[in-house]
Order: structure tokens, then C-alpha cells, then sequence
């Protein structure tokens, strides 16, 4: 009945705000642009599938440089406008993608998803107690006004990114940094963050708790510096086109005429980049393309040198030596309400989870890249502290097919619950692909459970949000991706005491291990990874929810360019490293 | 005229009474609607959203928001955009509102101008073969969703053929494409509505009068029967041509046109409150501009509804 409600309201407004606008559009494609749950909007530019090479830029005196292309500028699509170029608002992939490539934090993420000096001279020295960071910087690294970057452009921005005045959506990342989170809340003042400069260089970070995977926190943009002279000098102006900011990445940005304004914009080669000499392309040229058979044409006609796919065009052009297939690195899984009498029924959960034929799933109906489920996180997520192993590939089979299993237990389940018939509500939001797989799951169901019926409720973001905190669902499908390279990211969302568990799926065992991985043996790296391990079994085992595929981002690029970089989690990727060859 | 100016002052009272209800309908469903407009939402925590509401004044009760943003509203003042950081949603349409009306009154323009045409020559060759195929343009340009003229001009005559560029926006060259796309509903429209006023038109006895004056076939038509039949086509031009200008999602999307038809349409899918509001009035306010001024025009134009000393309302 809510939601019913909730539709009429928007019917309401629909109808009242868009008028004849909307009556010309007739049926509008949602393109993969459309808000996904914390899923990295497509259409960006992953890289190369797995496994991956390393991305090494060849060498200017090396053999490989005789094959570089003589002009290095390319064109790239891409299916959003970019909503922001202050590093404390980029919340969006984009953002953090454009923002990745124009400034630059203590550390960038390499091909393989590992922290490597940028700002800083090296990886941070951890007290013993994983309690004090202490990091030297890059004496080399310049802004593109040729200052100096120094501690306190990281202190200052860092103090900027959490000032309540500033309140915004990325202040989680700063949890880790000791009493951010009082500050945030108002109780301390702004210098009692625990970051201080022990000199122009050297800048020392106290933690709140120690966290191994700290230093991957540490590549996100609201880490990046500011100038501070700069900064105030511009005030309301500062980020509001490419001519009110300075850079200090491997491009500077022009052309950009705003947030949501500017449709096109370009990087250059940024000439007081301390690494300028590994980076070759001169120019990048963006396109807002929001149509995906534009975007096609477009690349088919060799105006663009890459662009993002989904859908259809993914399945078409699977088999063109140009596309590219992106690291899995999102989970779509299948929430269970574990607050309904059902399933608190393990049975129930375990039938519903059984039923799944993930691999049909990938390679039949969606067969965009994607990769059928193997547990919660993906891979290329989190390697092995000792021996590089993937996480995702080491956890073992815990997922899997079996239907006449999944009938017994459905049967078992209704005899012991003492039901006949049962009205499932799937809820999930509005895109291409959740309405694929939510289809198919409805299919499922209906088809294999005796006495189910289900109905399938695919609403925008705001409204699937507000169903799934209320509990008003019999199970959700969504997809999440991770915020940082370490699987705690996406296992903490399953914890008690949770906000995202919308399932309020609660079990004390899981709690303990993360609880166990994350405090005390936050500074034990091997016994950490095999307690997120034994986590992430217990869920899988316990059914508690329900993976179902790994989201890649399927684009086409042309076949010459090559090495740019892409990650499983913000910034998506990377274009220091990549150059055209002839 | 005193007449005149005293229907004028309320003519134009009821043009702001009716944009107020409007903005406050809107302001008031749209703060209904479920969710919140940032846009990493499902990951904020309670205490989070709490600091943002208190930053963007969402936390104040409704009526006192609504106050607020009336305060705001006389001062020119219409807020910043959620979706996109720090942007004042001013100067975000006014920089995404440029190409959607050169296109909307390109397309207006083109598609009126063809139509007439179209609708002539049918009238003049009433039930020939002529007519039935000006008819069957009339149906399919009528009938066809634009997004598949678009897609199937952007083939033809950008992909296969090269002659115009496939999207994006630039020189006058890309504009054409999306014009001609536009342009089908009201070249439909005006094709079919020509048609029929000036075969009843030509039907009327003051053209037998022209006919038996001597004229050719062509100048009665052109002289008495086109600006008789114009006339009507007035009120039907105006509140085509404001959802024209207004941005089409579609065609601008397939030809990646930086208007701000997708905006519109996001921002309300994003809970994008300012962003919402202020396209709403953008769009309201032209509507009821060019509805006044179709009426003024009618009144003009046609003596036949000057207004005397009663009134007549626009509808």
C-alpha cells in the first residue's frame, strides 16, 4: 500500500511538472547512466579483462616506443556530465575518475589494486600498534601554478572536507582518522583532527582504530590536497570551471564550463606533473553521450576511441576484437527480509538460493561480461598479503545449483512453517539490468517453489531506498559496489549493527569474525584475511543473503590504445599510464 | 482601451495566481516524494543525513522551507543543485536552456512552414492522390515517436551516408539532424489542420466571391483561404512551440544535445529539489507568456474575438 502511495505521489508530480515535455519523449531507454544502488555509473572506462597485464608504460629509449602513435590524443564518451571538480563532493564515479586523473592524493592505485606512492615519497610507516601513520612526501610533486605541495595542503584539505559548514556525502571515508568522526558530529573542534605536520614534508596521521587497509582508503579523492591560498582566493568560485582550480595530477583539466553545465571538456598533459615523463597522452577530449547506439555510431565511425556499453550492445559486440570487458567488481546479490517468519526459515533462504543458475545468469541473460557469483566479493578485490592470491578465488565453492534440492527444502520449509500459499515482493530499482534479473528470478520462483507467487517492484533509487529501510520487501536485489580494495568494504554492509542491512540479517558468529578481523587483528595481516574468510563462509553457509553475479563494465575501445588502467572500486580509472600505438 | 487595460491588469493577475498555485502544488508534492536528493544516499548514515538536511535546510518543517524559498524566489535567488555540487541551478539552465530552444523554434519554424505547405496542397487537390499521400505523411509523422525518426535519420544520413554529423553539438550542421526530427509533429500537425480549415474555407461563399472575381485557383488560396486558416493555428502553435524550446529527453539524448530535457527528468528521478522547482517555473511561465500572447494575437488578428466589453479568456 506504500508504495502505492508513493507512486501516486510521483504520478502526481509527473504529471504536474513534466506535462508535454514528457509527452513528446515517448519510450525513453534507460541508459546505464541511470542511478544504480552505489554502483560506479558505466560508461567509464574500465580496462582490459583478466588477467590483467601490468600496466607499464614502455620505456621512451625502449623497443615498444618505436610503436607510439605520433599524435597521443583520444576521444572518449561517456554517458554522464561530470558533477563536480572539488574533491570533497565527488561521490559519483565520474567525479572521482575526472578527479583521479586532474589531482592526485598520497597514493594511486596500481594495476593491481595495490597503493603506490604519489604524494608521498613512499608507503606510510606504521607504528606497531597500527595506530600512527607517518608519511613523507613527494618534494618534487608541484601544483600547476608551479607552488610547492606541501603537509599543509593535506591538513587543510583533509580540515575542509570535514568542516560542518562543508558537511558532505564522503565524510565516512575520514571514520579511520581519529576524532574525525567528533568533529563531524560537532563535539570537537576542527584542530583536534588527528593529522599534523611534522614538517613541510612529513605529514603524521593518528588513527581512530588501526586498519590494515588504510593506505587504500587513503587514494580516494577527499584525501586529495587543496592549496589553501588558492583555495580561499577563489571562495563560491573555487571548482566551478576548469579556470578556478589548479591541478597537480598527470592532466590538467580545460575546457570544463561547469558542473552539470559542460557537456564536453579535455585534459591535458600536465607539464609540472613530478612524473610527467611515464605519462604520454597530450590530450584527452571527453563527450557527454548519453545515448548508448550514439555512442556506437559514434565509435564506429572512429570519432571516439572508446565508449561504455550495456545490454544488447554488450551482447552484440562481444565478439569484436574492441571490446573490453571490465574487471567484475560489483555485486548483485539477493537480500532476504529476515525479519519475516519465512525466512527466518533457513530452509526457505537456502531453496531460494539454490534455485539460482548464476552462470546462466552471466553468460545468458545479461552476457554484457559479467561473471556468475562466487561468494560476496569479487575479484581482484583483495590479494593475499603473502602470497598475491585473490581473495575472491581462494574462499572455495560455496555457491551453487541444485533444484531438486532447493524443491525439497522449499517443501520442507512450507511443512514445518505450515503454509500453503506465499506472496513474495521482490523490490529493486530501475535498471536494465536489475529488471533482466529480477524478471528471471520472478520466473524462477513462481515456477519451482509450489505456492509462490511473486511481485516485482522496480522503482526509482529514492523510493527502492525508502521500501528497503522499512523492511517493506520479501527480498531486494541490488547491486553495491566496494568503497576501498579490501572485502570488509562490502562484508560490513551484512554486520548487526549495519544501516545498509535492510535484510536485518543478524548473526553473532559473522559478527564476531569481522568484529575479530578488523579490531583485533587489525594489524596481523595473514590472520585478518583468514578471518574475513571465515566470515564471509559463515554468511554464504548460513544463506543469509544470496550473490547472484559480479557486474563488469563492458565497453568499446579502440584496439590502440592501450594500458588504461582500470579499478574495482573509485576511482575507476586511470589514464596515466595509457598511450596510442600506431 | 480603458476596457482593454483593465482586462490586461487582470489578465496578467491571473497569469501570476496561476504560476504561484503551480509552484506551490510542485514544491509541496515534489518534498512528498520518497528519498533524499544526495546522491550517494543509501550509504549516509542516519547522523550524516542529519548534518546534510541541517546544511541544505531540509530539516526545518515544510511550510517554513517553503517560506524560505518564496524569500529566496523574489530575489532572484533559485537555489543550488544537488545533482551537480555548488551549481546554482541558474546558471545551469541558463546554459543548458540555449540549445534546446534554438532547436525547439528551428524545429517549430520548419515543421510549421512544411506543414502549410503540405496542408495547401492537399486542400487544393482535395481527394487526389496528392492529398492521400500529404494524408499519410500527416499519420506517420503524427504516429511515429520521434526517437525512431531519430535513430533512423542518424543512420541514414550521418552513419551510411555522411552527410550530417551523427551527434554531439557544435556548428549549425549538427542542429539539423534533431531539427528535422522535431520538426515531425508539428509538420504533421499543421499539415492536418491546414487541410481541414481550408477546405472549409474554400467551401465558404465569400471565395465563391473571389472566384467570380477572377482569381486563379492559386491566389484565392493563397489570399483568402491560407490566412484564414492561419488564424486558428495560432493557438495551436503556442503550447507546441513552449514543449518544443522546453527540451525533448530523447532526441536530445540519441543526438547528444547539451539541453535540458534529460535534466528536467533527472532531477526528479535524483529528488533534485531546486532543479525541479525552477524548470517547472521556467516551463509554466513560458507556457502562460505565450498563451496570453496567442490570445492578445487572436484578438488582433481575428476582430471578430476583440474583446468588448466583456472577456475572454485564453483556455
Amino acid at each position: 500500500m506504500k508504495s502505492r502511495q508513493s507512486s501516486l505521489t510521483i504520478g502526481l508530480v509527473l504529471i504536474l511538472s513534466l506535462g508535454l515535455l514528457l509527452a513528446a519523449c515517448g519510450g525513453s531507454q534507460a541508459n546505464n547512466g541511470s542511478p544504480e544502488v552505489s554502483q560506479p555509473s558505466p560508461g567509464g572506462t574500465p580496462s582490459s579483462s583478466a588477467p590483467q597485464a601490468p600496466a607499464t608504460v614502455p620505456d621512451a629509449s625502449g623497443e615498444s616506443s618505436n610503436d607510439l602513435a605520433a599524435a597521443q590524443e583520444i576521444t572518449i564518451a561517456l554517458s554522464q556530465e561530470l558533477n563536480s571538480i572539488d574533491p570533497i563532493v565527488a561521490v559519483d564515479s565520474n567525479s572521482s575518475s575526472a578527479q583521479n586523473n586532474i589531482y592526485e592524493g598520497l597514493y594511486r592505485l596500481d594495476a593491481q589494486a595495490r597503493p603506490i606512492p604519489a604524494g608521498a615519497k613512499a608507503l606510510p610507516e606504521i607504528s606497531a600498534d597500527g595506530l600512527t601513520y607517518t608519511i613523507q612526501l613527494n618534494e618534487n610533486a608541484r601544483w600547476s601554478n608551479g607552488a610547492a605541495l606541501t603537509a599543509d595542503d593535506y591538513i587543510y584539505a583533509w580540515s575542509r572536507a570535514i568542516a560542518a559548514d562543508n558537511a558532505a556525502e564522503n565524510q565516512q571515508f575520514f571514520t579511520y582518522v581519529k576524532n574525525a568522526d567528533k568533529i563531524i558530529s560537532g563535539e570537537l573542534d576542527i584542530s583536534e583532527l588527528g593529522v599534523r605536520k611534522i614538517d613541510d614534508y612529513t605529514l603524521e596521521i593518528a588513527m581512530e582504530k588501526p586498519a590494515t587497509y588504510f593506505t587504500s582508503v587513503l587514494v580516494s579523492t577527499p584525501f586529495f590536497p587543496l592549496s589553501p591560498g588558492y583555495v580561499e582566493s577563489q571562495g563560491a568560485a573555487f571548482g566551478s570551471d576548469s579556470d578556478h582550480a589548479i591541478y597537480n595530477g598527470p592532466f590538467i583539466l580545460t575546457e570544463f564550463s561547469g558542473p552539470g553545465i559542460g557537456a564536453d571538456w579535455v585534459y591535458v598533459k600536465n607539464d609540472t606533473y613530478w612524473d610527467k615523463d611515464n605519462v604520454i597522452l597530450e590530450k584527452i577530449n571527453i563527450k557527454v553521450v548519453k545515448e548508448t547506439g550514439t555512442a556506437v555510431n559514434l565509435f564506429s565511425v572512429g570519432e571516439v576511441d572508446q565508449i561504455g556499453i550495456a545490454g544488447e550492445y554488450a551482447q552484440n559486440e562481444i565478439n569484436n576484437p574492441a571490446f573490453v570487458s571490465a574487471n567484475a567488481s560489483t555485486l548483485a546479490f539477493l537480500g532476504y527480509n529476515h525479519t519475516s517468519e519465512l525466512f527466518k526459515n533457513k530452509d526457505a533462504r537456502e531453496a531460494i538460493s539454490l534455485l539460482i543458475d548464476r552462470g546462466a545468469v552471466a553468460t545468458n541473460l545479461l552476457g554484457d561480461g559479467s561473471a556468475a557469483a562466487t561468494g560476496i566479493t569479487p575479484y581482484n578485490l583483495q590479494a593475499h598479503p603473502v602470497t598475491g592470491e585473490d581473495f575472491a578465488r581462494t574462499l572455495g565453492d560455496y555457491v551453487y545449483t541444485d533444484v531438486e534440492r532447493a524443491k525439497e527444502l522449499w517443501e520442507r520449509a512450507r511443512g514445518d512453517l505450515g503454509i500453503t500459499t506465499v506472496a513474495l515482493d521482490i523490490i529493486s530499482f530501475d535498471s536494465d539490468r536489475m529488471k533482466t534479473v529480477g524478471a528471471y528470478l520472478q520466473g524462477l520462483l513462481e515456477e519451482n517453489l509450489t505456492g509462490v507467487s511473486v511481485n516485482l517492484n522496480i522503482t526509482p533509487v529514492s523510493v527502492f531506498m525508502e521500501n528497503a529501510k522499512k523492511q517493506d520487501f520479501s527480498l531486494y536485489l541490488v547491486t553495491w559496489g566496494p568503497d576501498f580494495s579490501d572485502a570488509t568494504s562490502l562484508l560490513e554492509l551484512f554486520e548487526s549493527a549495519s544501516g545498509n542491512n535492510w535484510g536485518l540479517y543478524s548473526n553473532p558468529d559473522y559478527d564476531a569474525a569481522l568484529r575479530a578481523a578488523n579490531n583485533e587483528l587489525a594489524i596481523d595481516a595473514v590472520g585478518r584475511w583468514d578471518k574475513l574468510q571465515e566470515a564471509e563462509r559463515i554468511i554464504l553457509t548460513d544463506f543469509g543473503v544470496s550473490p547472484i553475479f559480479f557486474q563488469s563494465t563492458a565497453l568499446l575501445r579502440n584496439v590502440k590504445l592501450k594500458d588504461i588502467i582500470y579499478h574495482t572500486t573509485y576511482p575507476i580509472y586511470d589514464y596515466k599510464s595509457a598511450y596510442l600505438v600506431n | 482601451m480603458k476596457n482593454f487595460s483593465r482586462h490586461l491588469i487582470k489578465k496578467v493577475g491571473i497569469m501570476l495566481l496561476t504560476l504561484w498555485l503551480i509552484i506551490t502544488c510542485t514544491f509541496f508534492l515534489i518534498h512528498s516524494l520518497p528519498g533524499s536528493p544526495y546522491v550517494n544516499q543509501e550509504k549516509l548514515t542516519p547522523a550524516q543525513l542529519e548534518i546534510l538536511n541541517r546544511q541544505a535546510g531540509l530539516d526545518k518543517p515544510l511550510p517554513e522551507q517553503y517560506l524560505i524559498y518564496f524569500k529566496n524566489l523574489a530575489r532572484g535567488d533559485f537555489g543550488t543543485s544537488f545533482q551537480f555540487k555548488n551549481q546554482p541551478v541558474t546558471k545551469l539552465l541558463l546554459n543548458r536552456v540555449g540549445p534546446s530552444v534554438q532547436l525547439g523554434f528551428q524545429a517549430i519554424l520548419t515543421g510549421t512552414v512544411m506543414g502549410v505547405i503540405l496542408g495547401m496542397i492537399s486542400a487544393m487537390r482535395q481527394n487526389t492522390w496528392v492529398d492521400s499521400i500529404v494524408t499519410i505523411i500527416a499519420i506517420l509523422g503524427r504516429s511515429i515517436p520521434n526517437f525512431v525518426f531519430a535513430v533512423i535519420l542518424q543512420y541514414l544520413f550521418a552513419v551510411k551516408l555522411s552527410i550530417f554529423p551523427i551527434a554531439l553539438w557544435g556548428k549549425f550542421s549538427y542542429t539539423i539532424l534533431p531539427t528535422i526530427t522535431l520538426a515531425m509533429a508539428p509538420m504533421a500537425n499543421s499539415a492536418r489542420f491546414i487541410r481541414t480549415e481550408m477546405v472549409e474555407v474554400l467551401n465558404s461563399d465569400y471565395i465563391e466571391l473571389a472566384r467570380s472575381k477572377g482569381l486563379s485557383h492559386w491566389q484565392i488560396a493563397c489570399r483568402h483561404g491560407l490566412r484564414n486558416s492561419l488564424i486558428p493555428l495560432i493557438t495551436l502553435l503556442g503550447p507546441m512551440a513552449v514543449s518544443l524550446m522546453t527540451g525533448s529527453l530523447v532526441v536530445e539524448n540519441i543526438y547528444a544535445v547539451p539541453g535540458i530535457g534529460e535534466q528536467f527528468v533527472k532531477s526528479i528521478i535524483t529528488n533534485d529539489y531546486p532543479t525541479i522547482m525552477a524548470i517547472t517555473i521556467l516551463y509554466s511561465a513560458m507556457l502562460i507568456i505565450i498563451l496570453f500572447v496567442v490570445d492578445l494575437l487572436y484578438g488582433l488578428v481575428d476582430p471578430r474575438i476583440r474583446v468588448t466589453g466583456g472577456e475572454r479568456l485564453a483556455a
